[in-house]
């Protein structure tokens, strides 16, 4: 999907049919939505789509933009070149999501799309340096030379972990997974948690964020259960990151979770008391739609990217719009192996007293 | 309102627009900075472990008898920089991402005579001494390498000896790792001529040993495992045509093994 530029002609046009509440538009592509929806609700998407909503949108990307470093991957610039082109083609077209967490921006020229993309908010991730001292490196034999154990773990890449945002972050931290909370190939990078606080204009509190990358299952290059104990690990840390970091506000926890596996998911949903967007979206929220590409198997449980949310006792999350973007090719191949994954949520003041959590 | 009071009205707000995107993609973004949330404790100082257990190993280098023994094996390192390993102390002085290497010391048993070594011409007894020297190793992702060189100080050891070392580990199972390791053992002349001399035998400087040991560690708890090794060696060049070695109360063929329970700290 190729978003062109925007010339004045055309942005005239688009002002005369929509603004000034332009920032709040929708997609315009409405994609088929699950068997158990009805195909379009007119009757539901005004509240989001009209220029009159006074209610606030977020509209967060999680995008795995497969980044790997030269010479692991060659001939990726034009991608990220691409993908930063969207974005921008996007702000100008007042579209762009608030919020993008990146993951896999391990090669260095991916920073293109962070500083070229008009976000003037940028959290990066730890590089290879910044590494959890914790842990044993799991893979060497415990009883062998003490020193070719090289206990303190070789990483040979950052995070790859991005958010930017054009609101401010603030109380960023960061965790790096132990050096034992891995599996396989992905032990070589330092993969990690990324939190931050969002001030979102016009909502009384901070909303949480959270962008993660978790360890994958098959392209770990090691058998399933080594790395689903990688996968347990990293998700106790988020728990507990979680229990040290939010305290009751609304929460977005976004990323590529590798949790396609059924197994995984459950295991992570037994214990990170979230909610699944996707599910929120087609089980609960009656005007919530689906674009770009998505499908409720490509948002459900298909897939490897995901949004979990929970409000708080004065702010509710409600998501309006998922899609499955950034998924056109360049020559013949696909700007990454992931597509983006974004969510528009509605941001509403809960009026009274406060209820329990949505 | 006329249609070109509008498109005037239209005009402006899209240059407005407009001039905010463009104001938007020029901004200079703000890295912001950001805290590590850590655990409260890093690693213990001192990590290491003790194991005990029953070894097979050939009564001397060479020979062709084989006993089995209980074994106590005992390693602690201190921060990654100190690594004593039952009689060896060593330092890592270099500790790179992909290399450490440093000074080390041990104490070698030398060899025992059982009363085979009274075969004609054998030099019976090697004292046990002292060996200085160092080691470097590296290690990336699976794949490990070292190297060992010594040179004797005292007491029965003499001349110079060093090991060479590579190992691969296969994570099959959570609590599993398979270790397959290649070595091999040079020693000098005079290192050798300790060994493998006889009163009309005189080896030469070269590689006498090559072997391949598989290592599995099966893992009990956090802090307990099963170690089962073995190795296999052949002496080899000079050494192995020693008449102490290629006799009748000599083998090439050597075994070592390890079968026992380790408790780590």
């Amino acid at each position: 999907m190729r978003h062109p530029t925007l010339s004045i002609s055309k942005l005239l046009l688009l002002l005369a049919i929509a603004s000034p509440a332009i920032a709040d538009a929708s997609p315009t592509t409405a994609h088929s939505l699950p068997e158990s929806r009805p195909e379009s609700r007119p009757e539901n998407r005004p509240e989001y789509d009209t220029a009159s909503s006074k209610t606030p949108t977020l509209r967060v990307l999680s995008y795995n933009i497969n980044g790997l470093p030269e010479p692991l991957k060659t001939g990726k610039m034009p991608h990220y070149e691409r993908i930063a082109e969207i974005l921008r083609e996007r702000r100008q077209s007042g579209t762009q999501p608030h919020v993008v967490l990146l993951q896999e921006a391990f090669d260095k020229r991916t920073r293109l799309i962070a500083e070229t993309t008009g976000y003037r908010y940028i959290f990066k991730g730890p590089d290879r340096k910044a590494r959890s001292r914790r842990g044993r490196a799991h893979w060497t034999p415990a009883t062998r030379k003490g020193y070719s154990q090289f206990s303190d773990p070789q990483k040979i890449t950052g995070s790859g972990l991005y958010i930017l945002s054009d609101y401010p972050l603030m109380d960023a931290h960061f965790r790096a997974f132990d050096s034992d909370a891995c599996a396989g190939f992905d032990c070589l990078s330092n993969k990690a948690i990324l939190f931050a606080r969002l001030a979102m204009p016009g909502v009384s509190e901070p909303i949480d964020l959270i962008n993660s990358h978790f360890n994958s299952h098959a392209a770990a290059g090691t058998p399933g259960s080594v790395a689903f104990v990688a996968f347990e690990k990293q998700s106790s840390v988020l728990v507990s990151f979680l229990e040290r970091l939010h305290r009751g506000a609304p929460i977005i926890v976004a990323g590529d979770f590798n949790t396609k596996d059924s197994r995984r998911y459950a295991a992570f949903r037994q214990l990170v008391p979230l909610h699944d967007v996707a599910e929120t979206c087609l089980g609960y929220a009656p005007d919530c739609g689906l674009g770009e590409s998505a499908t409720k198997d490509t948002v459900l449980y298909d897939t490897n990217d995901k949004h979990f949310m929970r409000g708080s006792g004065r702010v509710s999350l409600d998501p309006v719009w998922i899609s499955r973007n950034f998924d056109e090719q360049l020559g013949d191949n696909p700007l990454s192996d992931h597509l983006g994954y974004e969510v528009h949520y509605r941001v509403t003041e809960r009026a009274g007293e406060q209820i329990a959590a949505r | 309102m006329r249609l070109t009071s509008l498109l005037i009205l239209l005009a402006f707000h899209s240059h407005y627009a407009l001039a905010q995107n463009n104001a938007d993609e020029a901004v200079e973004p703000i890295y912001v900075p950001a805290a590590e949330l850590s655990d409260t404790s890093d690693n213990e100082d001192w990590s290491g472990q003790f194991g005990a257990g029953l070894a097979l190993f050939p009564q001397y280098v060479g020979a062709d008898i084989h006993d089995v023994r209980p074994v106590f094996e005992f390693r602690a390192s201190y921060k990654d920089w100190l690594f004593i390993e039952n009689t060896q102390l060593s330092l890592s002085l270099v500790r790179s991402r992909f290399l450490r290497a440093g000074p080390s010391v041990r104490f070698d048993q030398g060899r025992r005579d059982y009363g085979r070594l009274s075969a004609p011409g054998a030099l019976g007894n090697v004292d046990g001494g002292w060996e200085v020297g160092g080691f470097a190793a590296t290690s990336l992702y699976k794949l490990f390498l070292s190297v060992e060189a010594y040179a004797g100080i005292g007491g029965g050891m003499k001349g110079a000896s060093a090991e060479f070392e590579l190992g691969y580990t296969y994570v099959p199972h959570p609590d599993w790792r398979i270790t397959p390791v290649f070595g091999m053992v040079w020693g000098s002349a005079t290192h050798q001529n300790q060994f493998f001399a006889t009163e009309t035998y005189r080896p030469e400087s070269g590689i006498y040993e090559t072997y391949a040991e598989l290592l599995a560690e099966w893992r009990l708890s956090d802090r307990w495992l099963v170690k089962a090794n073995t190795r296999y060696g052949g002496i080899v060049g000079d050494a192995g045509n020693s008449p102490l070695v290629s006799g009748q109360v000599g083998s090439g063929k050597q075994i070592r093994s390890f079968l026992g329970l380790v408790w780590l700290f």
